[in-house]
């Protein structure tokens, strides 16, 4: 069985803090998540992402330019 | 008073289960195999099982994703694996990184809380992606994923997306290769932190949830994606 990506999601700083994968789609707080946690299916959302309106803005990733 | 019993023919508890109960409730002695739960995805809560009386706990986070080829884009970092609230964690690995970056994809870390007694390791690194003169460039293999305590590191590969962390092992994933012109390949993922624990005082349940394996990250031109990272997973052992 495929399984579905969703972004947790901390409702007080609406960030980001875990990606997990169920069997179905949910919403809102999933079974053994604090109050706090909220699920949001999304195949982009990363860890540090910023949540606003069904939207993430993902964390720009550390670089180093090579000379 | 002492009571010696002829045990000669067996002693058979009639009118028992599975114990003999003394006065003091926390030492029983028991028959009970022991009970092994395995999660393998999502979230939910761990009910620890009547008259258990210690847990055994091993447990990796999601492995991070490979970057893509020829400076495409980075992978994903994997999710956490927890067990109870604050009290176990195992985070995932950092995503691999493409070659322009240089730097290697960062092995997730592993914390043990108090109330629990083991080793919390690190996963492995992802190697970082590496570039050639584009004037020399030929088929070059992409960087591998960095291994977790269970291994699962997806190889690296020439002209082909990278090799995806083996399911369940917090293995990070590989970086995508590229043609015969591609000077850059994309950098490894790194593997998920590991926890291998024991908890003897315990509470009624205790919540989990297992980190999910990071994106790959997505192709250059002429080039191919990362492989996705190894998702994570928790052996809980109860004895009685």
């Amino acid at each position: 069985m495929a399984l579905i990506r969703h972004c947790i999601i901390d409702i007080t700083t609406n960030t980001v803090v875990n990606i997990i994968e169920y069997e179905t789609v949910k919403s809102g707080t999933a079974d053994g998540l604090e109050e706090h946690l909220i699920c949001v299916q999304s195949d982009k959302g990363q860890i540090g992402a910023s949540y606003n309106n069904g939207k993430f803005v993902n964390p720009i990733p550390s670089s180093i330019t090579l000379k | 008073m002492t009571t010696i019993i002829d045990g000669t023919s067996g002693i058979t508890l009639s009118g028992s289960t599975n114990q003999i109960t003394f006065n003091d409730s926390s030492t029983q002695i028991s028959h009970a195999v022991p009970q092994i739960t395995v999660y393998l995805s999502s979230s939910g809560t761990y009910t620890v099982p009547t008259n258990a009386k210690y847990l055994y706990i091993k447990m990796v986070g999601g492995g991070g994703g490979g970057a893509g080829g020829n400076n495409g884009g980075n992978g994903g970092s994997g999710g956490n694996t927890t067990f109870g609230s604050s009290f176990l964690t195992t985070n995932g690995g950092g995503g691999g990184l493409i070659a322009s970056n240089g730097t290697v994809g960062t092995g997730g870390a592993a914390t043990i809380n108090a109330g629990a007694t083991g080793i919390a390791l690190a996963g492995g690194q992802g190697s970082g992606g590496t570039g050639q003169s584009a004037a020399t460039a030929g088929y070059q293999v992409s960087s591998p994923g960095g291994n977790s305590a269970f291994g699962g590191g997806g190889s690296g590969q020439e002209n082909a997306a990278g090799g995806a962390g083996a399911t369940n092992t917090g293995g990070g994933g590989a970086g995508g290769g590229g043609a015969v012109t591609v000077a850059n390949v994309g950098g490894g993922g790194g593997a998920g932190g590991y926890i291998e624990a024991y908890i003897t005082t315990l509470s009624a349940s205790y919540s989990y949830a297992i980190g999910a394996g990071g994106t790959a990250g997505t192709a250059g031109t002429s080039a191919y994606a990362g492989g996705v990272g190894g998702s994570g997973a928790i052996i809980i052992t109860a004895f009685f």
